[in-house]
């Protein structure tokens, strides 16, 4: 047999309109404007580069001075060739 | 021991790089504190969204209970459409079959021979089964199709808020992952720099008691030649004896002096 109630579906929701339209999920517009702007993303990746890359600098200058004391004379002398080239 | 030579190089290029920046080690606890806290509020912005949405789907769930369904079932009985004036059209054919006393009807107690009696009544036995079944199947059918209609407005209308609360947890999660590689890069730097200024501190430390040292002897080595060279030229030994003792003091008071500046016992 088989019924097809799509009409009957159709019906119901013109005579509920009213109370479906107060279900209805928030607009793009007001998604849009309760989120967070974004940042973006090109400036934000080269600040993070930035400031990753001072970061290593640092790590190297402390790296730098653990070895110096570790070596003693062979990192002067390396130093001292380094700094002849400046 | 490192030689001044190399601290020298290395206070320099410490003091160039950090220069008189002052970095406190609580900058870096501090930073895991921000970076814990955006964790924190991650997670209670997303349980915020959820709630909202949940309390979202449960309003469609009270209204498709209490409005919707009834309303739908309600125009299915009453027979508006094409479909549900043949479901109402089979309905009630059925039940008037099925609800029907066919041995009543037929009156097989006019029938006189056992035999066909018998036979008779089984068959309207199985007649009377066979319109209950038919009934059923009606019945069946017509939930069926409502169901599929239900399920089908339901679904209408959970699914774009379904689709909008990912969209939005989505956005959420971009903002924080970006906050939290901020974060974590601002740390990262902090904490380099907090071990590179610890560093220019201890060495700067270091190098200022070597040169304190350094004057202190250099001093001395001064004065004792200025002694020796009074003794060497005094015309009278006891005049001579005299200076030796009065510049030997001054290297004394001038060496206390030093280590008091320098710092050095």
């Amino acid at each position: 047999m088989g019924y097809d109630f799509t009409d009957e579906a159709n019906l119901t929701d013109d005579q509920l309109a009213g109370e479906l339209a107060k279900l209805t999920p928030l607009t793009i517009d007001e998604i849009t404007d309760i989120l967070p702007e974004k940042v973006d993303k090109e400036h934000f990746k080269q600040l993070i580069d930035i400031v990753r890359s001072a970061e290593s600098q640092n790590d190297k200058l402390v790296l730098f001075k653990d070895n110096v004391e570790k070596l003693g004379g062979v990192a002067l002398t390396v130093l001292g060739k380094l700094l002849k080239f400046v | 021991m490192m030689s001044l030579a190399i601290r020298s190089i290395l206070v320099c290029l410490l003091i160039v790089t950090v220069g008189c920046v002052s970095v406190p080690k609580q900058t870096v606890e501090l930073a895991e504190i921000v970076d814990s806290q955006i964790t924190e509020m991650h997670t209670s912005h997303e349980k915020f969204v959820h709630l909202y949405y949940e309390q979202i789907r449960n309003d469609v769930d009270r209204f498709m209970e209490e409005k919707w369904i009834p309303q739908f079932l309600s125009n299915l009985i009453e027979g508006t459409g094409k479909n549900s004036k043949q479901f109402r059209a089979d309905l009630d054919v059925a039940y008037k079959l099925a609800s029907r006393d066919w041995i009543d009807s037929v009156q097989i107690s006019g029938i006189s021979d056992n035999d066909v009696n018998k036979s008779v009544r089984e068959a309207l036995e199985k007649l009377s089964s066979k319109e209950k079944a038919k009934l059923g199947m009606v019945l069946i059918d017509f939930s069926k199709a409502a169901q599929e209609q239900i399920n089908k407005k339901r679904k209408s209308l959970i699914g774009p808020l379904n689709e909008q609360e990912r969209y939005v947890l989505d956005q959420l999660r971009e903002s924080y992952a970006d906050l939290q590689r901020g974060s974590a890069a601002i740390k990262g730097y902090l904490a380099s720099a907090v071990k590179l200024v610890e560093q220019r501190d201890e060495i700067s430390q270091k190098v200022g008691l070597l040169k304190a040292q350094k004057k202190i002897i250099t001093s001395a080595v001064g004065l004792s030649d200025k002694a020796a060279k009074a003794l060497k030229t005094a015309e009278k030994a006891n005049d001579g004896i005299s200076k030796f003792i009065e510049i030997i003091g001054k290297v004394k008071g001038d060496t206390n002096e030093e280590s008091d500046k320098g710092g050095v016992k």
